[in-house]
């Protein structure tokens, strides 16, 4: 990437900055000129006034909601990156389950939700597997993907170069297949919390899903845009974490592509 | 897809005693389809696992088989159907309608170099944000009817669409703009000949990335507010512990994700086959 200036910079952002101030003045003016009534649309203003009062029993629901996602995230990638390397040793299991996976992946994940409900309970696990299932995917065909697509030549080169089995392992396969990996791992990060917070909406007896749920059955919309506005932090903490883990792991990749080519 | 390791194709250096293999492999190519092995794997699991359930005397309202699933499916395919085109009316008209609002609004993004300064960056944004999180809210706006599945599912499909489009008719090579505007083109034939065809093949990867989210936006929706649908159905079900059931009503949804997948798919190739034939060659 080229690098910016700081004043280029702070121009850059300048209109990004500006849109969303623009918008959130047009709510709050719109809502309080037409007079909306606040358990339809309630300003911006009292949705952080209304956070921040209720921060200290929004804190909890916070952890476990955040807690489920984690986990469900870290199985997922614990299963499914050894798997896709297993795969990728094996044209025999390649051939026989790779299009049965990719038509397991077009199965709507969500639809597990009622039915781990009913196997595990109202508990953390079945948000848990949910999340793992909805992480699982993306990471297990982009690392079985990357670390298929290995340039042959680059195996000729490590043989010839005398590379043993785990250098050529550590050094060539794991290098040219991280970039794929982390395509699927930014997706998995981004898709965490849609399998913890569905799971919570269909039956919980914590976290933010729930919070939501009762915060609008009591027609506080305030209090619940700010858990989505909750919601949505987390959300957006996994992607960027995800993201940053990867400009540090590949930043010889990282660096090399291009500003905004990648869209999920 | 990676079909096309030189590994896979042209095994010579293996063994020359495994003839059978080698038979087998033969009967498949002749066979001519590439299908064969998984769906031989397909097969063979749905197998094993009516065994598993019949040998440990799995009780059925947790796992059944699947004769069981299968049996059900039929007994209930009236009122499966019933919720599934319910279903599948409001994942349609919730993707329709993203359409309808994404391509106008990305070409007027892409044109305008100031909007898409201040909105691209927040768009971005939004797309990495769980979106399902609004869906209680907008269930708590539009009641119970048709309404709000639609417009959940449109708030899914809204920001693929959205982002591809804008970098689909941002992304020109300025050669090409240079060239046919010496050659005289008017603005309109630029957009038509041009801009537009070029902006097709990344504008379908975003549609085709928000088709297999249409079905999900209406199956969260009526989980969540919902009186029909194969959602609702599935969340009532499992609630009286009809997993067999439960698990004939996921397969009927798979088919709906799949149609709209595949429909897309159509699409892209009647609309841009220039595109698709070409990505063929090249091996994706």
């Amino acid at each position: 990437m080229t690098s910016l200036s700081l004043a280029e910079r702070a121009r850059e952002a300048s209109y990004p900055v500006g849109a969303a101030v623009v918008a959130l003045a047009l709510w709050e003016v719109g809502v309080r000129l037409f007079k909306v009534p606040r358990f339809i649309l309630p300003p911006p203003t009292s949705i952080v006034t209304e956070g921040l009062s209720r921060a200290s029993s929004i804190t909890p629901h916070f952890w476990i909601t955040s807690y489920e996602a984690t986990a469900g995230l870290v199985a997922a990638i614990l299963v499914a990156i050894p798997l896709g390397l297993t795969f990728s040793y094996s044209s025999f299991l390649r051939r026989s389950f790779y299009p049965l996976f990719v038509f397991i992946d077009e199965v709507p994940k969500i639809a597990f939700a009622p039915i781990l409900i009913t196997w595990f309970g109202f508990g953390l696990e079945p948000k848990m597997i949910l999340t793992f299932i909805v992480c699982f995917f993306p990471i297990f065909l982009n690392s079985m993907a990357g670390f298929s697509a290995i340039e042959e030549e680059y195996i000729n080169l490590g043989r010839s170069a005398g590379a043993r089995e785990w250098e050529m392992f550590w050094k060539i396969r794991i290098h040219s297949a991280l970039p794929n990996v982390f395509v699927g791992l930014k997706m998995a990060a981004a898709s965490a919390m849609t399998g913890a917070v569905v799971a919570e909406f269909l039956a919980a007896d914590r976290g933010l899903g729930l919070f939501l749920q009762k915060a609008l059955s009591q027609l506080n919309m305030a209090l619940g845009v700010a858990t989505i506005v909750t919601m949505w932090v987390i959300g957006l903490a996994f992607f960027y974490g995800m993201t940053l883990i990867e400009s540090w792991a590949i930043r010889w990749h990282v660096s090399k592509r291009g500003g905004r080519r990648e869209i999920l | 897809m990676d079909q096309r390791d030189p590994r896979v194709a042209g095994n010579t250096t293996e063994a020359s005693g495994r003839a059978a293999r080698t038979g087998v492999r033969w009967i498949l190519g002749w066979l001519g389809l590439p299908f064969v092995q998984p769906i031989l794997t397909f097969l063979f699991l749905l197998v094993l696992w009516q065994l598993i359930i019949t040998i440990f005397a799995v009780p059925q309202y947790l796992f059944p088989g699947p004769i069981e699933v299968i049996q059900r499916g039929i007994q209930a395919t009236p009122k499966i159907w019933d919720n599934y085109s319910t279903t599948l009316r409001s994942a349609a008209l919730g993707y329709l309608l993203a359409v309808v609002v994404a391509v106008p609004g990305s070409l007027i993004i892409a044109y305008s170099a100031f909007a898409e300064k201040s909105l691209f960056p927040g768009l971005v944004l939004l797309h990495m944000t769980p979106k399902v999180t609004l869906a209680p809210i907008i269930i708590a706006w539009l009641g119970f009817g048709v309404l709000p599945k639609v417009v959940v599912t449109a708030l899914l499909c809204f920001m693929p669409i959205m982002l591809n489009g804008i970098l689909g008719f941002r992304s020109i090579d300025p050669e090409i703009v240079y060239l046919s505007r010496s050659c005289g083109a008017r603005p309109w034939e630029m957009f038509w000949k041009v801009r537009l065809p070029n902006a097709l093949p990344i504008l379908f990867t975003g549609l085709k990335h928000a088709a297999s989210l249409a079905l999900v936006g209406a199956v969260i929706a009526e989980f969540i507010g919902g009186n029909h649908g194969l959602g609702y159905y599935l969340v009532t079900v499992m609630d009286n512990m009809q997993t067999d059931l439960g698990l004939a009503i996921m397969t009927a949804m798979t088919t709906i994700g799949l149609a709209f997948f595949f429909g897309i798919q159509f699409i892209e190739e009647l609309v841009i086959p220039w595109h698709v034939s070409k990505r063929r060659v090249e091996g994706r």
